[in-house]
């Protein structure tokens, strides 16, 4: 699975940084062991195959009664997600999400761990506007990975002395915007830092400003969509941003300003590829039998 | 559009080969029940690894803590 692959990557990141990391589930040893093999992961990978663990954190799937999938051990798995405990076994973070698929990337795990930000990876696009204003946008993994949520980041950099316009601003000015486009991806709402109020000559009410270096964060997501391209996988897909805003200093506003940036993001080699085949060959048939695209 | 069409989409736009009638992919409620919230200790975990060896992650934390991972499965 590739969650646990994406955690080997990270494990001695997060030794360093003095945490250790652990996996349960209620896979039987030989599963685990099998899994562990094949893919080289050392760390603990445990099994709960009667699920005592897994009931006492309350976090059993509720949803599929003891009769179904007996085969599959579907019945005594737990809701996925993550806990963060210090040296004492308290819990200082958790982060779960309701759709059963999705879960955090490893460098997003990093980044909560270790308390900092995400550093944008080096395949990112650096654009200055004009001498005076920058904009990188790049994103928080390496590679994109099929249902797995990584961020797509913008910093911004606004020259001291001059500021952006926040959401909130009032309609004649153009308060700054990130739009993401493209094919096969799934994209969350962009989280932007805290505004600050700025009195503004000639304005008597405080206008919600940015100033220095900030930081636009999108969550990104790569979904089975990719798959319908074709039986094969493409190594990578094309996402577009465009970000639009407008920089004043005190007296004066240049007039409001559009980037757009193309990131031709990689796509990781997926674990189980044999599985996505199937995924590929059914739609193909549902397709053939129906005559209409699956969706 | 018919169910025919639909039954491997979910309402979030998740696209999986079984069909959304099978029983792993239901959706808890938005407030489902997520275990021990933040600041409360976490019950014990003593089970077998990979190896067969027994881990006791209360004793196996690093000096500043530990990530605690729960998964559905390594196979799927």
């Amino acid at each position: 699975m590739t969650q646990l692959v994406q955690l080997q990557g990270i494990k001695d990141n997060l030794e360093e940084a003095g945490y250790s990391v652990f996996a349960i589930s209620n896979d039987p040893v030989e599963v685990l062991q099998d899994f562990a093999t094949k893919h080289d992961i050392t760390f603990p990978l445990l099994s709960d195959s009667d699920s005592a663990v897994i009931r006492a954190f309350g976090i059993m799937n509720q949803l599929i009664r003891p009769d179904e999938g007996q085969s599959m051990r579907w019945y005594g798995i737990a809701y996925p997600g993550t806990y963060y405990v210090d040296a004492n076994m308290m819990v200082t973070d958790k982060d779960f999400h309701q759709h059963h698929a999705r879960r955090a990337s490893g460098s997003s795990v990093l980044a909560r761990v270790l308390g900092r930000e995400t550093e944008i990876h080096s395949d990112a696009e650096s654009v200055d506007v004009s001498e005076q204003i920058n904009v990188t946008i790049g994103l928080s993994e390496p590679t994109l990975q099929l249902e797995v949520i990584s961020q797509l980041l913008v910093d911004i950099e606004i020259p001291q002395g001059m500021h952006a316009y926040a959401s909130g601003a009032p309609d004649q000015f153009s308060c700054i915007t990130v739009e993401v486009e493209g094919g096969g991806i799934r994209i969350g709402d962009v989280s932007w830092p805290a505004s600050e109020p700025m009195h503004t000559l000639g304005i008597d009410e405080e206008v919600p400003v940015y100033t220095g270096r900030i930081r636009a964060s999108i969550p990104i997501t790569v979904t089975s969509d990719v798959i319908r391209l074709g039986h094969e996988i493409a190594d990578s897909l094309q996402v577009s941003v465009v970000v639009s805003f407008q920089i004043c200093d005190d007296y004066e506003c240049f007039l409001p300003e559009s980037i757009e940036a193309t990131l031709n993001c990689a796509l990781a080699r997926l674990v189980e590829p044999e599985g996505l085949s199937t995924y590929a060959d059914r739609v193909e048939a549902l397709e053939a039998e129906t005559g209409k695209p699956v969706r | 559009m018919s169910p025919t069409e639909n039954q491997y989409y979910d309402e979030f736009g998740f696209y999986s080969p079984q069909e959304l009638t099978r029983a792993t992919r239901r959706q808890p409620e938005k407030d489902f029940h997520t275990g021990p919230d933040v600041g409360e200790v976490v019950p014990a975990v003593v089970l077998p690894d990979q190896n067969g060896d027994l881990i006791n992650v209360a004793e196996s934390l690093g000096p500043n803590g530990g990530v605690v991972v729960f998964h559905r499965s390594a196979y799927w």
